[in-house]
């Protein structure tokens, strides 16, 4: 029997493989395989294999280490704990145990171990030449620097109509502080140059009431209230951080912050609530709410007696007495209710504390500022007591300062065109004296040397800079910050290696003072420090918070002053015990004469005046931002530029009513043009300004950057202090 | 604005087994927007600094946002909302269109993980997510010269081409759990395990905990009156809560198109 089937066996043309059939396998076969594993396989696994690039960078390996400092970045003194791998810092975090600050870390304090590494970081001598086109930045070996330097000081010594030799010290309180004043006894014309520091200054009208036992002021914000704040940065950069939160527990107890400002802050954000005033009416706010509280007698009976002895000057009664609710109303932009309700509020919830300062200074609070909210402070009876103004003991002093140094000058008092050679410490911290200012000072063939690692600050003023060593690359001293109720020490040990062209000020001081053989040598820096830890040591009283610990132990617990020392650079803090304010006695308070209410009044009908004109212009008015957001680290771009938490150098922010008067729109390029000068910005339009303010933030920029500080735009009074100018916008692109 | 306090009912639910459900409860009204959470974020996790980089092109794992009540001056009033991966609870979006499988969620903590090592860089997860809280990796991740050396070692650098987002500080869950280990113990307790942003937070907005613990701060807040969660309509059981006693902060989180009335799930 045959099998084949003739009929179903495929011709030969049928039988030959072609292209289709080719196709059809390759198509089925991908087809098939997809629904296989290996197709995922391959392709997983080329991921992981693309993701292991010799270029990616690789983590260091090593032993965790905890290590334990004190945040140099700023006076807050903020306690750090430090992860490292072997040596290298990897992350900073705070001890939110620690006494005064409970110190959470501000955004650069979180990141400042990248400092050492940031792109813009000085670590060569530059020498800076000013040309038509900016300014040209070269590289230098840093004996041409001192040679300038030591020329100069050559030059004073032998002839001193020639100028004055003057240090600007950033970081007034340190020991090296009380050097450079010893350094400057040598010159007949020696001037030590140091920022004021407003709280600190706002703080001094009360020495006359707590006596003159103390010269020291602090604020015991933690037991406080209620807190009026005239301005003061509370949540952008005032004080420790810590001290913040700590704050806004108390308002979760019923606490309350009132913050008075025309801007839309952060801290106003925060508030409670919050009353817009036309800028430069503060003062005559205060005195009116101290006017209701007189009128209305809510002030507390333990200043009664002295009081009674304000309304016995006729000035100040006069004074009080014409400082109605509607005509500060009228003044300060406000409703005259909102003051009356304002009085009585803050008087119901004590302790209350009213704040002013931290705006960055030389600021525009004057002295008729600060007597204002001193009186108001007086009659809420925050003066000296619990939740209030305290007073406080001075920190000891190194045994080593020459007793003949020269004291300490607010730049206003220097003459103008008189300071041959000015040398800058902590100069990257230059955005509390405007540059202007500081220019004003300088004599015709005058030299600046600026101490810093980065090119900001008062850089673009000078003529060299020299790099210095950075926080966590020196042993650093951490004195008082300016807002603590007791005195407080505290050291930042080195937990990195220095560039090897990096000094300390000191000895680019001693090498420039030996090369202009001058009778003078830089004492060592460390004994230096080990001289203050014996003077502290030795008050035998207060506390040391250990951070690895995180306990607090009394100072006596020290047998040595060594083991005080070994104890600070491996991480803690002393405190000083607080004064016995049961004992303090409020007298001869600044008020009781009358020239403090003739010089008031005078500061204030014209302010009134001022403010209750109806506005012909726009005002530039130049705000504080935190120094730490804008320099720490290349990641700070996070917050500015990628988020627009911060405002950015160039910067400026109106109100949508007066963009669309002057048709600006968002983004759009503009000039903000004074009497004193123009300045480029980027406009900003804001619901949160108030109509007819123009306000500019003061941003740190590098020297090369082509955009200065919006103070030089604005009236510097004779105090040194600026005030909201009048200005107008003229846009770009029209 | 609907009720918002799901916490107490979620945690009664079974969570895929989950033991833990951990989660955040962010105080809107003590944020003041510093951005030491995205800084802290940012060190922990490794993320690189980006040259001109803007809101587009940077990488944040968690970013806050400036919001304002659209009044005019004085009743202009802000907040700043700190957004993160809101790990999702139920219909994950990111976890339901990943083809490589290199998103999910961790069935005992409740945790959206990401695997960069499996992303294949499609983007499906960034496209899906509502809360925009996924960066893909345009360029291979630079430092500055001399900063590698301040990496975090216990997270890898991703390489250009893959999406990532946070995890909740999978670095110190695992040191946490390690840490346990070590000490003999087979669970972690909530406290022992912080996340980065939550460490750094200086007033205390962030608080972090196991939301299945109603003892614990961040149940409790999650639970009051005040709290509320993003687009919660989407009913993705988001396990970031935030609080606000202000009812006009409350309302942004609806999102609702200007006339449309309907209520949202809750």
């Amino acid at each position: 029997m045959k099998l084949t089937n003739e009929a179903a066996k495929p011709s030969a043309s049928q039988r030959n493989i072609n292209r289709r059939h080719l196709l059809k396998f390759v198509g089925g076969s991908a087809l098939g395989t997809l629904f296989t594993p290996l197709p995922w396989k391959v392709l997983d696994d080329a991921t992981i294999w693309t993701q292991n690039w010799s270029w990616i960078p690789v983590p260091p390996r090593g032993e965790t280490i905890i290590r334990y400092t004190t945040c140099g970045l700023c006076p807050a003194g903020c306690g750090v704990r430090v992860r490292c791998i072997g040596s290298q810092p990897i992350s900073l975090t705070g001890l939110p145990d620690q006494p005064i600050g409970r110190s959470a870390l501000c955004p650069g304090g979180l990141v400042a171990h990248h400092l050492p590494y940031h792109p813009g970081r000085v670590s060569h001598p530059l020498r800076i030449i000013k040309t038509q086109r900016g300014s040209e930045v070269r590289q230098i070996p840093v004996d041409q620097a001192l040679e300038a330097i030591s020329q100069t000081i050559a030059d004073v010594r032998s002839d001193s109509s020639a100028g004055r030799v003057a240090i600007l010290d950033m970081l007034p309180g340190r020991s090296v502080s009380l050097v450079y004043r010893e350094f400057l006894s040598k010159f007949s014309n020696g001037v030590y140059l140091a920022p004021v520091d407003d709280t600190q200054h706002a703080l001094t009208v009360f020495a006359g009431i707590a006596g003159k036992e103390y010269s020291e002021f602090g604020v015991d914000l933690e037991q406080a209230r209620t807190v009026v704040s005239f301005g003061t940065d509370l949540m952008e950069g005032w004080g420790a951080p810590g001290r913040v939160s700590h704050l806004l527990d108390s308002w979760e107890d019923g606490g309350r912050l009132i913050q008075i400002e025309p801007r839309y802050s952060k801290t106003a954000a925060m508030a409670d609530s919050w009353l817009p005033v036309k800028p430069g009416s503060e003062p005559i706010l205060a005195l009116s709410l101290a006017a209701v509280i007189v009128n209305e007698k809510l002030y507390p009976p333990e200043v009664g007696s002295l009081v009674a002895q304000i309304q016995g000057i006729p000035e100040a009664r006069t004074l009080l007495d014409e400082l109605t609710p509607e005509r500060a109303a009228q003044a300060c932009g406000i409703d005259p209710q909102t003051i009356v309700t304002t009085a009585r509020e803050i008087v119901r919830q004590t302790p209350a504390l009213a704040l002013i300062g931290g705006a960055p200074g030389e600021s525009g609070n004057q002295r008729a500022d600060h007597l204002a909210i001193g009186l108001l402070n007086l009659l809420m009876g925050a003066v000296g007591r619990a939740g209030g103004v305290v007073p406080r003991r001075s920190l000891p002093a190194p045994a080593v300062a020459s007793s003949s140094d020269v004291p300490v000058t607010r730049l206003a008092g220097v003459p103008d065109r008189s300071i041959r050679l000015l040398m800058i410490d902590a100069s990257s911290l230059g955005n509390s004296i405007p540059a202007s200012l500081i220019e004003a000072k300088l004599a015709e063939k005058s030299l600046v040397v600026t101490f810093s690692s980065f090119q900001t600050g008062y850089s673009s003023i000078s003529d060299y800079i020299l790099p210095t060593p950075l926080y966590l690359e020196s042993l650093m001293e951490v004195p008082t910050a300016s807002d603590s109720p007791v005195a407080s020490y505290a050291l930042s040990a080195p937990l990195l290696t220095a560039p090897a062209d990096s000094l300390t000020p000191l000895e680019y001081l001693g090498r420039a003072a030996s090369q202009a053989v001058l009778d003078w040598s830089a004492p060592d820096a460390e004994a230096l420090i080990e001289s203050r830890i014996q003077a502290v040591w030795e008050t035998q009283q207060g506390t040391v918070f250990v951070y690895s610990e995180e306990t607090t132990k009394p100072l006596t617990d020290f047998a040595s002053a060594a083991d005080l020392a070994q104890a600070l650079r491996e991480g803690a803090c002393w405190y000083d015990s607080p004064v016995d304010l049961a004992n303090l006695k409020l007298s001869g308070s600044p008020y009781l004469t009358a020239d403090t209410w003739d010089r008031l009044r005078s500061d204030l009908d014209q302010r009134i005046e001022v403010t209750s004109a109806p506005a012909s212009s726009l005002v530039l008015m130049p705000f504080g931002t935190s120094f730490m957001a804008t320099l720490a680290s290349p990641l700070t771009g996070k917050l500015t530029s990628e988020s627009r938490l911060y405002p950015q150098a160039g910067d400026a922010f109106i109100s949508p009513s007066d963009a669309a008067r002057l048709g600006v729109r968002e983004g759009e390029r503009a000039e903000i043009e004074t009497a004193r000068g123009r300045l480029p910005v980027c406009m900003r339009i804001d619901s949160a300004i108030m109509p007819g303010l123009i306000c500019v933030p003061i941003v740190e920029v590098p020297v090369s950057a082509a955009w200065s500080d919006p103070r030089t735009l604005c009236e510097v009074g004779k105090d040194g202090a600026w005030r909201g100018t009048p200005a107008s916008i003229r846009r770009l692109n029209v | 604005m609907s009720s918002n306090n799901t916490a107490s009912s979620d945690s009664a639910k079974p969570n895929g087994g989950a033991v833990a459900r951990y989660g955040m409860a962010i105080d809107l009204d003590r944020c003041h927007g510093c951005g030491a959470c995205m800084l802290a974020c940012s060190v922990e996790n490794n993320i690189p600094p980006l040259p001109d980089a803007d809101d587009r092109k940077g990488i944040t794992w968690i970013r806050v946002y400036k919001a304002d009540n659209r009044e005019a001056f004085p009743k202009a009033q802000t907040v700043f909302v700190p957004v993160l991966c809101q790990h999702c609870g139920e219909h994950t979006p990111c976890v339901h269109v990943c083809p490589q499988q290199a998103v999910d969620v961790d069935p005992k903590t409740g945790i959206v993980g990401q695997m960069p090592e499996r992303c294949l860089g499609c983007r499906y997860c960034m496209a899906a997510c509502p809360y925009h809280a996924r960066y893909f990796n345009w360029w291979d991740p630079v430092w500055p010269k001399g900063m590698e050396k301040t990496l975090n070692p216990a997270v890898s650098p991703r390489m250009r081409g893959v999406v990532e987002k946070c995890n909740l500080c999978h670095g110190r869950l695992q040191a946490a759990r390690a840490k346990a280990a070590s000490e003999g113990r087979r669970e972690i307790q909530a406290e022992e395990y912080r996340p980065a942003c939550v460490d750094a937070c200086p007033t205390g907005a962030l608080v972090f905990g196991d939301l299945n613990d109603k003892t614990s701060k961040v149940a409790q807040m999650a639970a009051g009156k005040n709290a509320f969660r993003l687009l919660e309509s989407l009913g993705t059981d988001p396990k970031i809560y935030y609080v606000s006693k202000r009812p006009w902060v409350r309302r942004l989180a609806e999102n609702r198109l200007p006339g449309r009335k309907e209520e949202t799930i809750g």
